[in-house]
């Protein structure tokens, strides 16, 4: 009997081992769609609660997210598309950047001069050197830049466009959210059953508390970043403004991002000093708004993760898969150590560990 | 014509199962539709004789409504009384207002058949439906009371 029992869960693991190598391919869709499930959730269980079937409730919620995706595509793509252009245009200007061309922005141009006014005063000190060669190391980097924004980009509408299949087996997640979850906690024996229950909620709650919070404050900031960047007159707002937005996911260094974008953006197009003082406050001003009001009132806290460990899993994400990973690596990280807490938490209470 | 119109008209209805849920104080005062929502977040479980349901030391998270079978409690108000529980009646409510962790070991005297909550879930289905959320609390403060009396009675 002891023998039977070996064998089946031999078998079980082998059949778990080979169903799981099979569909490894679509493992990246089924994620894709339970995020896309637990951001459409409360609007189709809200709909559920006003008397209307599940799963008519899901296929209004798809009908007005479509609405909105078709809206946005037709006003909002063109302007993008235009913005993009015109900051390509910008820092790539007859033929690349140079040296030459940087010093012939207000505000580098005041420091050379600087530069060379202590270099004749101090002999032998060869500041204006060093300040050109940092130039020269700089054009290089920027000359790669709408490349690389380009690339990255592409890659970000790319991984958005493999949901063709997405809202398809997210259909089926949220009709049939009740009947995975029972059927998965069916599976539990009945010594189990209650921390069962205990886990999955929990996991439940936070994976879906973070993610739609993460979602809306992308939004939120790039509106916000958006509004003010046009207030103070910063050329390409909208796309500086969604840039902000998707930096923000990374806590600490994010908002950095477009904030930089934002300020060599006025640079390049030769504006007054003040004005990159004004495109900084107006990113700073996002900041104070984001993280005294809009993340508090939609998660409750903050990340609380050591800036240190961010950087790193920043780093880490970068290496392993360019600036796609960049931003969804810290999310990952932060639920997973989540998911361990909660299910260290339980077993220890439950006396299994 | 009418048997092909009952056989059409059974493709599309469901058997309302959910209904059964009225048998149980809690629940007697909801609406067929609350209920049906609410039986989207029962569990049913099985549990053979000597099988512990609950254990008293363990985190509270679900309220078990007995379906069918009896079910012993023991050590409920510190009490060394064994108290029998059987349908419609439910474990574990009051340890879900007042404590984090069981104080009292039930265990399945006789086949057991069960609807089970969990606490969250069920405060959540209060939560977005506040008229049952009020039904409830009323059903379970008059569960309360018939308890007191019955502790009153019993000293």
């Amino acid at each position: 009997m002891k023998w039977a029992k070996v064998l089946f869960f031999i078998l079980m693991a082998f059949i778990v081992v080979a169903a799981f190598i099979f569909y490894s391919k679509v493992f990246v869709y089924l994620i894709g769609a339970v995020i896309f499930s637990y951001v459409l959730d409360p609007a189709v269980t809200w709909l559920e609660h006003r008397r209307i079937p599940r799963w008519l409730s899901v296929l209004f919620v798809y009908l007005t997210v479509a609405g909105l995706i078709a809206w946005f595509t037709s006003r909002m793509i063109p302007d993008i598309v235009a913005q993009a252009n015109n900051l390509i245009a910008i820092l790539s200007q007859e033929g690349g950047i140079n040296k030459d061309i940087l010093l012939e922005v207000p505000f580098l141009h005041g420091i050379h001069e600087y530069t060379l006014n202590l270099d004749a005063r101090i002999p032998g000190l060869n500041i204006s050197n060093e300040f050109t060669n940092i130039l020269d190391n700089a054009t290089g980097f920027m000359a790669k830049l709408p490349k690389v924004l380009l690339d990255n980009y592409s890659i970000i509408i790319g991984a958005v466009s493999f949901i063709g299949m997405i809202p398809l087996i997210s259909f089926f997640l949220l009709k049939d959210k009740h009947k995975l979850r029972k059927g998965a906690l069916k599976l539990s024996s009945n010594r189990y059953f209650e921390m069962a229950i205990i886990i999955l909620g929990k996991i439940d709650s936070t994976v879906g508390t973070y993610l739609r919070a993460m979602i809306f404050e992308v939004v939120a900031v790039s509106i916000m970043a958006s509004i003010a960047l046009s207030i103070v007159g910063v050329s390409n707002p909208i796309l500086i403004g969604i840039t902000a937005g998707l930096t923000n996911i990374i806590p600490y260094f994010g908002p950095f991002v477009a904030g930089g974008l934002a300020v060599l953006t006025v640079l390049f197009e030769g504006g007054p000093l003040i004005a990159i003082v004004y495109a900084a406050i107006a990113m700073w001003a996002v900041q104070v708004v984001d993280n005294n009001i809009v993340y508090p009132l939609v998660v409750g806290t903050t990340i609380n993760m050591h800036p240190l460990l961010v950087l790193l899993t920043v780093l880490a994400g970068g290496w392993y898969g360019g600036i796609l990973w960049m931003l969804i690596s810290v999310p990952l990280a932060f639920l997973t150590y989540t998911l361990v807490g909660v299910l260290y938490t339980n077993l220890k209470e439950y006396k299994i560990i | 014509m009418k048997t092909s119109w009952q056989w059409l008209k059974s493709l599309f209805s469901r058997p309302q199962t959910y209904l059964r849920y009225r048998a149980y104080p809690l629940f007697a005062e909801l609406g067929s539709y609350d209920l049906y929502l609410l039986d989207d977040r029962m569990h049913e479980r099985k549990f053979k004789i000597g099988e512990t349901i609950f254990e008293s030391g363990y985190p509270v998270e679900v309220v078990y409504f007995i379906r069918s079978g009896e079910v012993a409690q023991s050590g409920v108000y510190s009490s060394n009384q064994e108290r029998i529980v059987s349908h419609p009646q439910q474990l574990g409510l009051l340890d879900m207002f007042h404590c984090e962790y069981r104080s009292s070991t039930a265990i399945a005297k006789t086949e057991v058949l069960i609807d089970a909550i969990s606490r969250a879930e069920l405060l959540d289905y209060m939560k977005a439906r506040p008229h049952c959320g009020v039904k409830i609390l009323e059903a379970v403060c008059k569960d309360f009371a018939d308890m007191i009396f019955a502790i009153a009675k019993e000293s």
